[in-house]
């Protein structure tokens, strides 16, 4: 939990003047639309499964899988993936990788 | 207040890096008309991202019913506790709760006047006041006639009022649903509505009839919504659309009649829903005008921040802001909240915030076990919120009892964990 509020804090302070266009997507801002359903932790609520993962780089193979399934099925997650870009994904999995518990 | 927030609270507590003594001056002032989902969420996010930020949040009341979740207490499906929460855990993670009614608004000095004659000021200015609603629109219904025909769409005595009409139906009785024409908030909200009172009604008054009268020709959701009436409650609703004649223009509630301008409608218990426009507060203040002075009704908003067209360090989130294509609804003023604070907080760092996706997920309930949703994304376009998939949007129709049973298990999650996030 600590380490995710630094990761919070220090991304925000990141942002410089003129670095949004070259610092890439930031990962907090993203999470930001995650965490109402998922809670701030990532780690699911009800039957809402966890994001918070150990590995970043699974993370993103399991959130690029959602999106790229050829048959997207009834679920939510596939409808909402599907305008992220792969460094949209990676700053998200960086994201709830260091928020693991 | 569950576990894991207290250890969130407690873990961004102790970061030191917008933190400062307790005894200096705080890095700035933010002050926030509206502790609902767009006011709390900003209180919360700053006392998380910057604790060195004062947060000031001022609303008329300490207790709440949310609108999320309202309607299957009208339809006496679950009870008003699930639904009611109070501003103690704000208080709690160092926000200053002031609870007074507010008398104006000052864009020019971002100051809240109270009714007591105080001020309240910010460095910054935050507006979450949501909505209010237009008592010309249908003659004969006032704040005060509203009581016997409620509205119930701000959550509070008129839920409680019109779950007592509904309970104290006649034996084969006829409610009546008026539905404004759009903008209002959330918008699959009245038939929601509909869906659980025909779902009560199915089993305690099965003879009874829902006439809804449409102020709009489509609606969001639709098909889903259609679906789930005929195969749920066959032959309980008719729908009259706009196009139909539809929209309510007059009331006369001492013979509970409503009136379209085809036809007068008796009604045994009606739930008529107002146009409704932003909060008055901020129409009183200008802040509805666009660039010529024209009044609006909603407040312009630049998207990336969410400042005001009209006032610099005012700021307007959730349902009174007009932002472009995001619904009004609890969940985009969550997430607008968050587009806001870090809008705020990369000012007060010198630096401009990047445009970022902000996504809107609503769940409805066609009964409590039957659930869908919309979800989309949206990103700042050209100043405006844009949606960036205009297709398949929705749950897909023709899915199985399962896929729409896990929706309304989602819906239920969903706002468990979002209630307990801002309240809990």
């Amino acid at each position: 939990m600590r380490r995710a509020a630094r990761f919070l804090v220090l991304s925000l302070l990141a942002a410089g003047p003129g670095t949004a266009q070259t610092a890439g997507p930031s990962g907090a801002a993203l999470a930001a639309s995650c965490i109402s359903c998922h809670g701030a932790a990532g780690a699911g609520a009800g039957s809402i499964p966890a994001i918070a993962a150990p590995d970043a780089g699974a993370l993103f193979a399991r959130l690029a899988a959602l999106r790229d399934a050829a048959d997207q099925g009834p679920q939510i997650m596939p409808r909402l993936l599907r305008v992220y870009s792969d460094a949209e994904l990676q700053a998200l999995a960086a994201y709830f990788a260091k928020d693991r518990p | 207040m569950s576990l894991q927030r207290r250890s969130f609270l407690t873990g961004l507590g102790a970061m030191p890096l917008l933190a400062r003594p307790l005894a200096a001056a705080p890095l700035a002032r933010v002050v926030i008309l509206g502790a609902g989902f767009g006011g709390a969420s900003l209180a919360r996010f700053l006392r998380a991202a910057a604790p060195g930020v004062s947060v000031t949040l001022v609303d008329r009341q300490d207790a709440r019913m949310t609108c999320p979740f309202s309607n299957g207490v009208i339809a006496g499906l679950w009870p008003a506790a699930e639904i009611s929460f109070d501003l103690s855990a704000l208080r709690a993670a160092g926000v200053t709760v002031i609870t007074a009614e507010v008398t104006a608004v000052e864009p020019e000095t971002r100051s809240l006047v109270l009714a007591d004659g105080r001020r309240v000021t910010g460095d910054f200015m935050v507006l979450s006041p949501g909505i209010s609603f237009d008592w010309q629109a249908i003659a004969g219904l006032t704040p005060e006639t509203s009581l016997s025909m409620p509205h119930a769409w701000t959550a509070g005595p008129q839920t409680l009022a019109l779950r007592d009409q509904l309970s104290a139906l006649p034996e084969g009785g006829r409610v009546v649903i008026g539905i404004p024409r759009p903008p209002f908030r959330c918008p699959p909200g009245p038939y929601e509505r509909i869906s659980l009172i025909a779902h009560a009604l199915k089993t305690r008054n099965p003879r009874a009839k829902i006439l809804v009268l449409d102020g709009q020709d489509s609606f969001s959701k639709q098909r889903l919504f259609e679906q789930a009436w005929a195969a749920l409650y066959p032959g309980m609703i008719e729908r009259i659309p706009a196009a139909d004649m539809g929209t309510v223009i007059g009331v006369d509630p001492k013979n509970h009649v409503v009136s379209t301008a085809f036809d007068d409608h008796k009604a045994d218990v009606a739930s008529i829903i107002p146009q409704q426009q932003a909060a008055s507060l901020l129409r009183e203040a200008g802040l509805d005008r666009d660039d010529k002075g024209t009044a609006l009704g909603w407040c312009p908003v630049d998207a990336l921040s969410f400042e005001s067209r009209r006032a610099d360090g005012v700021y307007i989130l959730g349902d009174a802001a007009l932002q472009g294509e995001m619904p009004k609804s609890a969940f985009a003023a969550n997430v607008q909240a968050a587009a806001c604070g870090r809008a705020i907080l990369a000012k007060l760092g010198g630096s401009a915030p990047a445009p970022t996706v902000l996504l809107n997920v609503c769940y409805s309930l066609a009964a409590p076990d039957y659930g869908f949703s919309i979800a989309d994304a949206y990103a700042p376009r050209d100043g405006r919120m844009a949606l960036l998939a205009a297709e398949g949007r929705t749950t897909p129709i023709g899915e199985t009892a399962q896929v729409y049973a896990a929706e309304a298990g989602y819906a239920r999650s969903w706002y468990n964990s979002f209630t307990t996030a801002l309240y809990g």
